[in-house]
């Protein structure tokens, strides 16, 4: 392609930007919350050996702690996701506009959940959304004294 | 690397409509200090609360409990060119759980402190996070 041809491809992509810029929107998003866990550090829990103590020690401070039955669940979530999305828009007479928008994107929280006996000591680790590994949590409730 | 970065600012700056940098955060820092005050075995929900002050949740585990602390820093970053605009979040916490026996003593205290990591960045400027960096 010659110079003068690229000079008038720029100059027209710009002009035509500047056309469409009411009906025609792109956006790339970039969301972050908190840290990943290091792999190794879940991987290097031993279940029926360590225990809550090792957990926080090596794991950090869990985003949930969750009573499942007997057990108690830590749960350890992040995100590092990327969205496009891509909007577009044109004016249909005596109707007010007709809008298409297409995009990607993801709500639920992939992590890591430790799961832990009536001793706090490890009995498994499941990987996953967060949403699908933990049960609702338990309301605070009046305990009987034999319990 | 940084060179080819600027270019291209310099390069997209005819272009810009729009830009914009915001700080958010969510309650109070929680004090590092603080936390290394607490003992397990020793200290009590008295000491937590003197320290620590209200804790944001409060969970059951039979007769045991765990109280949650917690401080969100989340910074943003945006920019807006004629067609095209990207914005990038990154929200990271101090968090500190802090467990406690029938007696509400303190039995286990697990914290975080990653607030300082969140950072300004674009998506098109910024590189995949490397696990545990806050660690």
């Amino acid at each position: 392609m010659s110079r003068s041809h690229r000079r008038s491809l720029t100059l027209v992509v710009c002009a035509l930007a500047c056309v469409t810029a009411g009906c025609l929107q792109g956006d790339y998003d970039r969301s972050r919350v908190q840290q990943p866990l290091v792999p190794e550090d879940v991987a290097a829990l031993r279940g029926g050996v360590d225990d809550l103590t090792t957990v926080l020690r090596s794991l950090g401070a869990p985003l949930n702690v969750i009573e499942v039955g007997d057990e108690v669940a830590l749960a350890y979530g992040w995100l590092d996701e990327t969205n496009w999305n891509l909007l577009a828009q044109v004016p249909v007479p005596d109707t007010g506009s007709f809008q298409v928008s297409y995009g990607q994107g993801r709500q639920r929280l992939p992590g890591v959940v430790v799961f832990l006996d009536e001793a706090l000591v490890v009995q498994r680790v499941e990987r996953g959304v967060l949403q699908d590994l933990l049960p609702k949590q338990r309301l605070p409730r009046l305990l009987d004294e034999r319990e | 690397m940084r060179a080819h970065s600027i270019a291209l600012v310099l390069g997209l700056a005819p272009f810009v409509t729009g830009c914009f940098i915001s700080r958010n955060t969510v309650n109070t820092p929680i004090d590092p200090v603080a936390v290394a005050a607490l003992q397990p075995n020793v200290s009590t929900a008295d000491d937590v609360t003197r320290l620590l002050g209200a804790p944001l949740e409060v969970v059951q585990l039979g007769r045991r409990s765990a109280w949650r602390f917690e401080y969100e820093l989340e910074k943003r970053a945006g920019l807006f060119l004629i067609l095209f605009g990207t914005v990038g979040s990154d929200a990271q916490f101090d968090r500190v759980w802090i467990f406690f026996d029938e007696a509400d003593r303190v039995t286990h205290i697990g914290a975080t402190f990653d607030s300082d990591e969140s950072e300004y960045a674009l998506p098109a400027f910024s590189s995949a996070r490397q696990a545990g960096a806050g660690k």
